[in-house]
This record gives C-alpha cells, sequence and structure tokens, in this order.
C-alpha cells in the first residue's frame, strides 16, 4: 500500500478498494478478513439462496460474548447472591438492564437463527458434496448439528444463573428429562447438577459451563466449521453454478492453487475451487462480500435491540425449591420436548406410565442421530447439491419439513397455550387467579 | 455490478436506525422515574425553607444498606423527606416519616421494607410497591391494601411484621390488632389444640410457623373472590367449616376484627430472619417460649 494513504484510508480500504490488486490484498492481507475468499460468487452473495443465517449467528454469538463478559463483572454465581445480583443489573447498574435484556434476547434469537439454519441447510441439500474434489460437507453438516446442539446446551445453561422461580423450575423440567434416560439418566443429572438438588453445585457448574467450556467449545467449532467451508469450495451453490456451466458447455477453467499470502514460492495451501468462471459469476469480496458483512452484523444488531427494548426480561421471585410455579414450563426450545413427554404420559387407573423415556430421551435421541447420519443416507443426484427444494430430494424434504412443523407447533403449545396445571388455554383466555399472600 | 445494489443505503439505513436506537437508550437512562421525584421533592424544599436547603438534598440513587438485616433498601431514593423536619403535610413520597417509631427503629439501622414491606431492590413505582407485580411476594403493606381487606384501621396490616421481631411480647406499643390478637389466642385457649412455639395440643395442626406456609398451601375452592392467604384466613376463623368442611376446629363467630386480628398474627409467625440483637427482650408473654429459645444441654466431653 503507498506510504502516502491516510489512516483514514487504511482503515476503510476493505471497504473501498481501488483496484483489483487492491481487493484481493485487503482480504488476504487482513487479519480479519484473510479467511474469506478474495472472490466470490453472486449465488453465495445472494439472500435467496442463504438467507445470510449463519452469518447472523456468528454475529449474535459476538453479542452474546461482548454482553456476557461485561454481565460477568456484575454478576455473582451464589446462590445467596445471584438473584439480587440480576436485580442490581436491572435497577441500579447503568444500562444494566438493556444489557441483561441484550444478552437473554441475543440467546434466544441465537437458537432460532441456528435452527432455521440447519434447516435451510437440509433443505437446499447444502450438506451434500458437489463437483470439487476433497469436499466433506457431510462433516461440516456433523458439526453443524453439534453446533446446534452446544447453542441449546448454551442457552439452557444461561437459563439457571438468574436463580429466580422461572430459571429453577425450568431447569428442574429439563434436567429430570434427563433423568429418564436408561441406564446414564440419573448419573447424567448428577454430574450436570453437582448432586441431586439444583443447588450451589448446580449454579456454579452450569456458570462455568456457560462462560467458559461452552464459549470454547463453540469457538473451536466454529472455526472448523468455518475453514470447511473453504476446504469445500464455498456454499453449496457454487457446485450448482459450476454444474450449469458445465451444461453451457464453455471452455474449461483452470484449476487454481493459491500460495499461502503469496509469499511462499511453492504450492503450499490448496483451495480446490468448483471451476467457475470467475469473471462471469463472480466479484471481489471487497467490498462486496464486506459491505454485506456489515449490513447483515447491522441488521442482527438492529433487531435484537428493538425486541429487547420491545420485550423486557422477566424476572421471578427468587428461586424456592419448596413451591412449584404454576405452570412449570422448561426453557421455549424444550418445550416441544415437555409437550411431548406431557402427550406420551398414559394414565390408566391409577399407574401412570412416564412419558419421559420416549418423549425425552427416544424421540429426540431418534432425531438427533438421524440427522447426524442424514447425509450418508441421502443418494440424491449432484444436480441436488446447493438447490432449495430439489425435485429429486422431495420425499425427505417433505418428511423434514413435516417433523420441523411437528416440532415448531408443540412448541407454540406449549409456550403460549399451556397455563396451570398445564391445561390448555387459547390465547384470549384469561388464566385462573393464582394464590398469592395478599 | 448488480450484487451490492442497494447495500451502501442499507448500511446507511440501519446505521441510522441503530443510532436512534442508542439514542433513544441514552435519553431514557436520563429520565428514570425517581428523577421526576427527586426535583419534586427538591421544589417543595425550595419553597417551604428557601434554596439554601435544597443543597443539603442528596441526588442520585439512594439506598439504605443495612448488613445485619441483609436488606439494600433504594425507597429513599424517592422518599427523601422521611428524616426531614417540618414536611409532615407534604403530599407522599415527600412526608416526613412520624418520628416517634424512628426514635427506636432508625432508618440507618432498619431500612423500610423490614417493617413496610415492598420490594428492597426496586427503583420504580409499581416495581418498589410490588403491588400489582404477580413477581414479589411482600408487597408493601399500605392503607390501600388495607382498604381492600376492609380493615378499619388502615395501615394495620403492617403490625404483621412489627410482630416478626416483637413475637414474645405481650403487649407491642402500636400494634393494635396483634395485641388484640394475642389475647384472643390466650382468651380462646388455641394452645389446647394446636401447638404454638413447640407446646400444646395435637388436634390441630401447629401453628409456630404458620406464616410461612406459601399461598398454594391452601384450598381455595370454597373461598369466594381472589384467592390470597390473608382471605383464607379470615374467612376460615369466620367460619372454618365453610372452608374446609372436614375442619374440627370450633365456630367461635369472630367478627370481622377478631378474624382480621387473628390473620395478622398468623401471618406474622415465620421463621425469624433478623439477628438476636433485633429481637426486644421478651416482656414474659404468657405464651409458652419459643423453640429456638430453648438452651440446648452441652454436647458430653466437651467442657
Amino acid at each position: 500500500m503507498p506510504a502516502e494513504k491516510t489512516i483514514w484510508k487504511q482503515l476503510t480500504w476493505p471497504w473501498k478498494p481501488e483496484s483489483e490488486l487492491e481487493a484481493g490484498d485487503s482480504i488476504v492481507r487482513n487479519i480479519l478478513l484473510h479467511w474469506f475468499p478474495s472472490k466470490i460468487t453472486l449465488p453465495s452473495l445472494s439472500y435467496r439462496y442463504s438467507f445470510w443465517l449463519g452469518t447472523s449467528s456468528a454475529v449474535l454469538f459476538a453479542i452474546l460474548t461482548i454482553t456476557g463478559v461485561v454481565l460477568m463483572f456484575l454478576y455473582v454465581p451464589s446462590v445467596e447472591r445471584a438473584y439480587a445480583s440480576i436485580k442490581d443489573i436491572e435497577y441500579t447498574v447503568a444500562f444494566g438492564w438493556f444489557l441483561r435484556g441484550l444478552h437473554r434476547m441475543g440467546a434466544h434469537l441465537m437458537v432460532a437463527v441456528v435452527f432455521i439454519h440447519a434447516v435451510r441447510v437440509f433443505l437446499t441439500g447444502g450438506y451434500k458434496n458437489g463437483m470439487g474434489a476433497h469436499q466433506n460437507r457431510p462433516v461440516n453438516w456433523i458439526i453443524g448439528v453439534v453446533l446446534l446442539l452446544s447453542t441449546l446446551l448454551f442457552s439452557f445453561t444461561g437459563y439457571l444463573l438468574p436463580w429466580d422461580q422461572l430459571a429453577f423450575w425450568a431447569i428442574t423440567v429439563g434436567t429430570n428429562i434427563a433423568l429418564a434416560a436408561p441406564l446414564v439418566g440419573e448419573k447424567t443429572r448428577f454430574l450436570l447438577l453437582g448432586g441431586n438438588q439444583i443447588a450451589q453445585g448446580a449454579l456454579l457448574r452450569f456458570y462455568v459451563l456457560h462462560c467458559f467450556f461452552l464459549p470454547t467449545f463453540v469457538l473451536l467449532l466454529f472455526a472448523w466449521h468455518m475453514w470447511r467451508i473453504r476446504k469445500d469450495g464455498g456454499l453449496a451453490c457454487v457446485d450448482q453454478l459450476a454444474l450449469e456451466q458445465k451444461r453451457e458447455k464453455t471452455p474449461p477453467v483452470k484449476s487454481k492453487t493459491y500460495s499461502l499470502l503469496g509469499i511462499a514460492g511453492t504450492r503450499t495451501v490448496h483451495v480446490e475451487t468448483a471451476l467457475v468462471d470467475e469473471d462471469r459469476h463472480a466479484v471481489n469480496s471487497s467490498p462486496y462480500l464486506t459491505r454485506r458483512l456489515l449490513l447483515v452484523t447491522l441488521a442482527t444488531l438492529v433487531v435484537s435491540s428493538l425486541l429487547t427494548i420491545v420485550v423486557p426480561a422477566p424476572l421471578e421471585e427468587p428461586a424456592n425449591p419448596s413451591v412449584t410455579s404454576n405452570p412449570a414450563k422448561a426453557p421455549w426450545y424444550f418445550l416441544w420436548l415437555q409437550e411431548l413427554v406431557a402427550d406420551t404420559t398414559v394414565r390408566i387407573s391409577g399407574l401412570t406410565l412416564n412419558g419421559a423415556l420416549i418423549g425425552g430421551i427416544i424421540i429426540p435421541g431418534v432425531l438427533v442421530g438421524l440427522m447426524l447420519l442424514w447425509p450418508y443416507f441421502d443418494k440424491s443426484s449432484v444436480r441436488s447439491v446447493g438447490v432449495w427444494f430439489s425435485s429429486e430430494r422431495k420425499r425427505q424434504n417433505l418428511v423434514f419439513l413435516i417433523i420441523v412443523v411437528l416440532i415448531l407447533a408443540l412448541t407454540f403449545i406449549g409456550t403460549f397455550l399451556r397455563g396451570p396445571y398445564w391445561g390448555i388455554y387459547w390465547p384470549w383466555e384469561a388464566w385462573p387467579d393464582l394464590p398469592k399472600h395478599f | 455490478m448488480k450484487a451490492g445494489k442497494g447495500d451502501v443505503a442499507l448500511v446507511y439505513a440501519l446505521g441510522g436506525i441503530l443510532f436512534l436506537i442508542t439514542a433513544w437508550i441514552y435519553w431514557d437512562y436520563y429520565r428514570p422515574e425517581w428523577k421526576g421525584y427527586q426535583s419534586g421533592f427538591r421544589a417543595q424544599i425550595a419553597s417551604r425553607f428557601g434554596e439554601d436547603r435544597v443543597r443539603q438534598i442528596p441526588t442520585g440513587l439512594q439506598q439504605v444498606w443495612v448488613e445485619e438485616l441483609n436488606r439494600a433498601d433504594r425507597c429513599v431514593t424517592c422518599h427523601l423527606g422521611v428524616e426531614w423536619e417540618g414536611m409532615e403535610n407534604a403530599p407522599n413520597p415527600y412526608r416526613t416519616h412520624p418520628p416517634e417509631i424512628l426514635k427506636t427503629h432508625p432508618v440507618s439501622r432498619y431500612g423500610c421494607t423490614i417493617c413496610h414491606g415492598g420490594e428492597k431492590y426496586a427503583t420504580g413505582v409499581a416495581s418498589a410497591h410490588a403491588t400489582a407485580s404477580p413477581h414479589w411476594e411482600e408487597p408493601l403493606l399500605y392503607g390501600e391494601l388495607g382498604k381492600a381487606y376492609q380493615i378499619n384501621e388502615r395501615p394495620a396490616l403492617l403490625q404483621i411484621n412489627c410482630n416478626i421481631c416483637h413475637r414474645a411480647d405481650k403487649q407491642t406499643d402500636g400494634a393494635d390488632y396483634i395485641n388484640y390478637a394475642k389475647q384472643l389466642v390466650e382468651e380462646k385457649r388455641c394452645a389446647l389444640c394446636h401447638k404454638i412455639n413447640g407446646q400444646g395440643g395435637v388436634i390441630g395442626p401447629d401453628l409456630t410457623y404458620v406464616g410461612d406456609q406459601t399461598p398454594e398451601h391452601f384450598d381455595y375452592s370454597r373461598l369466594p373472590g381472589k384467592p390470597s392467604v390473608f382471605a383464607w384466613h379470615v374467612a376460615h376463623f369466620k367460619n372454618p367449616k365453610a372452608l374446609a368442611p372436614e375442619s374440627t376446629m370450633l365456630n367461635f363467630s369472630f367478627g370481622d376484627r377478631e378474624a382480621q386480628a387473628l390473620t395478622m398474627l398468623m401471618m406474622s409467625w415465620k421463621r425469624t430472619k433478623v439477628p438476636t440483637a433485633y429481637i426486644p427482650r421478651a416482656k414474659m408473654a404468657n405464651l409458652p417460649p419459643a423453640e429456638p429459645q430453648k438452651e440446648s444441654p452441652a454436647p458430653a466431653g466437651n467442657k
């Protein structure tokens, strides 16, 4: 870069390159951007293909990390102080309500966005290998599924921390479902809670999992997830582009080998491209990708901030093991499981068959197992890679969608229709008055 | 190039929205509810005592921290006149607290919520008074609540909290309802059927810590109106069988005042969470002594 460039210019050049060379350099020579390709295909950039859900969830993770670290300065993970410290964050810390609200809203949104991201990848056949050599998209799908499960566990461990009735009973419901697992159930719950009850041991374990182990784990998996995308030649839609190009019988494009940052002369890093005619189908990542990254970041921030302002974060009474909340509900993303447990619990004249094993362990276990292995069962051709609702994958997409809709329906029932004593209440029906002291 | 069409405009638009959100959050930060009350108080003081006195008024969030009681009461953020002389006839939240009781119960040692109830952490009216809040179990025991329960002496509900420390008193100055209830307990010989403080009969339930029972503990199916522990006790004292047909408790034909007083006494019988220094020396009520006061014999070999 010419020496006379101003500091402002140095800061903005990834967004305003003045030549092809500068555009390429601005990606490759930038530590924050070097993991992106220097050129990006138009379908990868489009909203219609990916909805940018992966980026959005990464932005949410960043929001959660930043707000979470600040909250760590204010929150005390002890059963005596936890609740009071949250009250202080709400009432006396400058912008504390927003900090906590944004962290909570970001967490809810992240669960939702990561889930929708997984649905998108399934429906577009994004986990399938296409034209490029050495692709292994099924592995990235598995990493993605583990990231989804980690996100759920992340949110679940955070749910206990306010130590109010909502937290205590949600975790009670959640961990009691784990209890139903044969052989390992009791041990798992004991390990998770650091005892048989939700008490100081559980609070500390959840806190350490939430603030150290899960962030580290998710960050490592995230890096692997991104690295695999590059190794697999980008999003699956790029393979579709290459396929179309092949059909058009355009002259073949040479496979490229990039040398590491242009420093080493020998072939060091192999990036297998899917042989796309870059002149026709691709643009410089700077500024097209970087700008859109900024756009998605801003949009995610705006949506989560607005929701934080509109929907206040609840804080119920301090946790009280001797008074059960009515209704006692698991966090919303586990409510489809609680609903399943409730619906598969059968009472025959005094004999109760607990649905926790079927609804809480077997059904979700089978679903997660199928999800992990599905790429290896899916035998559709390369024409279904990176295409929305491919006709070849009609049946599997349909079954998948039915399962998704069922999960969403059960979640909706559990969240909005279940009232005291797990009775059904329509949104326009008032819940009965619950008893109070006065 | 088609790809970036509109992106720049969108970035500016979203950036603008984000700026507005930030501006709103800042604006909101600088106009909390309590600031209005603090400037109201300053205006009151200025008009009554002149601008000089205004400088003595603290600004910002205020709290009374009582370490022994594990309480940080933020009520004084708005109720700034509590210890000011000459604000006796001022409107609330600026009124002077009746000074007599503060002589023996100074604010610095007791705070506010130990007697008055309410949410100690909160800094807004609705949340602090916790009267409509579904998530705070100790609402402010103020006159409006007494009115709702048709108690003649409206602020009398406060006496429930007096008796947390004054449990062992036979008579407590200013706690008429509680005093009356203690007298009734003696007269009607409740301890014949009920265990109180470790002594008494076993026909009825142990009443020693009956105030700790949670609202979920009671059966409201025969109670008209909104279910509450207070309403349940009042109705039960008036006619035990009407609420619990299987109850063997006698119907003493208690009137409103008797039932209300006894209810307050019941709700005050809780496990004490205050240090012993706060418990007044018992003036030897005729009730059996409370269990925790019994000296346990020193373990053998520990001399």
